[in-house]
């Protein structure tokens, strides 16, 4: 069974394709890594999926269900860590959980029991009561990610997860994914740091100018000989330090 | 220089590029800000002129109240503007000292039309000064009080940022205001009246035409040491006053358990609402209000009743433009969950309720205990009615107009100055309207206003299920205004 499907999907702003014809088919269960270079169209992909932002074209299917058609039936089923975290700046991580639970139709109990099982899981616990203005980014990053998983979500989106995390509750997150992945809830995953995502991952798609230049499982990957790295550079140009020849 | 110009330089960009991005949502409201504004300029040209003719015959009360009235709005400007979009905390670690940095603070003060404005309407003052009998030392005295105003404005903008400041600013408001009633109430004997030669207005005009002009002078040149020194300390306490994280109380948390979907998201707003200035001008009115009620050997059921319309009015941005105070990020929160955009409308109405009952319940039980059950029973009712005409204007407005507002300063009047005052006195109607029938039909003046009541309610849920779907489908378009 499909839980993510697109087809046709496209974004423009004004002149600027962002997304073009974007085309995705993740099995329940899945964890799936989404590669792409800045403003490859990563983000702008992860809103569309979410019902954050409509698209210009095509189509969504979250569960079987359109995002476009039955917006609030597919954000009961999703937890999103959005790229810019979707905080309110003067709540504490704390009040945040517990603004949030009601929301999804938890009891203020059960509220407070996961949010706190969750705190201290993510090493928040003893900051649940910072402003998030005053938290560092890596805080604000796992209260983010606390509010994503409160409601038990069917399917995952995290959109840069590690960024900005420390090794220890880095290790928890993905501990915690695979875990989640085991019991058949599928997660879709944006990252920058290659190496994560191929440990971490059973198929992914790299996605440059607004199209996926390559689809396939890290099993075919693997079989061809190549690292995520490597195939990643072969569709992504780079320049050369040596150009900066004034550094230094 | 440069480096210094070319801050400057991005900060006039940000302001003005703000009205590009808004595009369809500002458009056109500008025009009409610009009648208004002629409109009180021609106002107050004639009220120069007249001055220019009183001054001239020795006469200073206009004078004195025309720059009273120069000393409030540089009092506003720096409250009310946001700094042009920069944290001058965060350009701390530029290689920019502290002078350079209050040195952008000042010019950036004036980026704004509203600030061009004050100035020119503030210069203008020297003309019926210039022809007083003694003209150069009164132009200077009043270049003096210019200056004052403008570092006493800028001083307190940058204490209202810090907390104990900020109590400590409201306690001396109400303190003034306790004192304005008292030498109103003619019981302080004339004695102010011998204090108020030492306000800065007095002496400004004794350098035109009063006696011992040198030292009315020499008064004001000390006042503007004090007042700039001010100034630069309380800029510099906002840069050393590094926020540091705090344990919030736990009675704030216990809030959140507010019934229902957006009880969370309504406890949300009030926390963001009182971070705003004018509910507490609400709070101010209503204090005043009780005092009223309770100290008064004949209170009126009617001044309780406008003391009511009154305590709404600061309170309008709060349901005028509902969104003002979020950013993108809380924006996208909203985007996320899995809630209809009239649920969010719901959460933001429940806080306006919350602050309004805050400040006008007090009223309504005093007026009850001093005037009879009645009177607030009547009461009562048109607070209902207010609130439901202002959410109703609000909810169409906070959609159609929102415009960015920033915590711990007044809300501005950004591109919807019209509707504003539109909206203001259609939502102080049914608060008008109770007054009237009142006086009016006494005897069936409860039908009528529980009919205007129920008038009030049709068009709030009218314009609260037109708002929730307008934010679903335009919450894009409400974010690319208050960025």
């Amino acid at each position: 069974m499909l839980e993510i499907e697109t087809h046709k999907l496209s974004k423009t702003f004004g002149d600027l394709v962002a997304v073009r014809d974007l085309e995705l088919r993740i099995p329940k269960g899945t964890l799936f890594g989404f590669l792409g270079p800045n403003g490859s169209g990563k983000s702008t992909t992860v809103k569309m999926l979410t019902g954050m932002l409509r698209p210009t074209s095509g189509e969504v299917f979250i569960s079987g269900r359109s995002v476009v058609n039955s917006p609030l039936e597919v954000k009961k089923r999703i937890g999103v860590l959005p790229e810019e975290l979707a905080l309110f700046e003067s709540l504490t991580i704390w009040e945040h959980l517990l603004m949030i639970g009601p929301v999804y139709e938890l009891s203020r109990k059960e509220t407070a029991s996961r949010a706190e099982q969750l705190l201290v899981y993510l090493d928040l616990w003893q900051a649940r009561h910072t402003y998030v203005e005053e938290a560092s980014s890596g805080m604000r990053k796992k209260c983010s990610l606390a509010l994503a998983l409160l409601h038990n979500p069917e399917i995952l989106f995290l959109d840069e997860p590690f960024e900005g995390i420390d090794p220890v509750s880095a290790r928890k997150i993905k501990d915690l994914l695979l875990v989640m992945v085991g019991k058949g809830i599928t997660v879709f995953l944006t990252s920058h740091i290659l190496e994560v995502v191929e440990r971490l991952v059973q198929s992914f798609a790299i996605i440059v100018g607004g199209e996926i230049v390559c689809s396939q499982t890290m099993e075919e990957t693997l079989l061809s000989g190549d690292t995520l790295e490597d195939l990643f550079f072969k569709h992504v140009v780079r320049e050369t330090a040596e150009e900066l020849e004034w550094i230094g | 220089m440069d480096r210094l110009a070319s801050i400057v330089r991005c900060q006039w960009r940000v302001y003005w590029r703000r009205f590009s991005r808004a595009r369809d949502l500002t458009v056109g409201h500008q025009g009409i800000t610009l009648i208004i504004t002629v409109l009180i300029l021609f106002k107050y040209l004639r009220l120069l002129g007249s001055a220019n003719i009183q001054i001239a015959r020795g006469d200073t009360t206009l004078v004195q109240s025309l720059l009273a009235g120069i000393f409030l709005a540089w009092l506003i400007l720096p409250i009310s503007i946001p700094r042009a979009d920069v944290s001058f905390f965060r350009l701390r670690h530029l290689p920019l000292s502290v002078r350079d940095l209050f040195g952008i603070r000042i010019v950036s003060l004036f980026i704004t039309p509203y600030s061009w404005m004050i100035v020119a309407g503030s210069l203008a003052i020297c003309y019926p000064l210039a022809h007083a009998p003694r003209p150069w030392l009164a132009l200077a005295a009043a270049l003096l009080f210019i200056l004052m105003s403008c570092s006493t404005g800028l001083a307190i903008a940058h204490l209202l940022t810090i907390a104990s400041w900020r109590r400590m600013l409201f306690a001396v408001l109400v303190l003034l205001c306790a004192t304005a009633v008292y030498v109103l109430s003619g019981k302080d004997g004339g004695g102010f009246w011998q204090w108020s030669q030492v306000l800065p207005t007095n002496l400004a005009t004794r350098a035109a035409v009063g006696k011992n002009p040198t030292l009315a002078t020499g008064a004001l040149v000390m006042l503007n040491v004090l007042t700039i020194t001010a100034a630069w300390w309380s800029f510099w306490q906002t840069l050393v006053n590094e926020p540091r994280a705090r344990s919030r109380r736990r009675m704030d948390s216990i809030l959140f358990r507010l019934p229902g979907t957006a009880g969370g998201l309504a406890v949300k707003d009030v926390r963001y609402f009182r971070r705003l200035l004018d509910p507490y001008f609400g709070l101010l009115a209503a204090v005043l209000g009780c005092l009223y009620l309770v100290s008064s050997s004949a209170p009126s059921a009617a001044v309780a009743w406008i003391l009511i319309i009154i305590v709404f009015i600061p309170n309008a941005p709060l349901a005028f433009n509902s969104f003002g105070l979020d950013k993108r990020s809380g924006l996208d929160r909203y985007g996320l969950l899995p809630v209809s955009g009239a649920t969010i409308m719901r959460g933001k109405n429940l806080a306006f309720v919350i602050i309004a009952s805050v400040q006008v319940c007090p009223i309504i039980v005093l007026a009850g205990w001093r005037l009879g059950l009645s009177v607030g029973a009547f009461g009562l009712i048109e607070a209902a009615s207010l609130a439901a005409a202002y959410l109703a204007w609000g909810n169409w407005m906070s959609i159609t107009l929102p415009t960015k507002m920033q915590f711990f300063r007044f809300a501005p009047p950004g591109g919807s100055l019209p509707e504003l005052i539109a909206g203001l006195m259609f939502a102080s109607l049914p608060g008008v309207l109770t007054l009237y029938v009142f006086k009016l039909r006494a005897d069936q003046a409860i039908w009528v206003n529980l009919l205007i009541l129920l008038l009030c309610g049709i068009l709030y849920s009218l314009a609260w299920i037109r708002a929730g779907r307008r934010f679903e489908q335009q919450r894009e378009k409400v974010v690319q205004s208050i960025l």
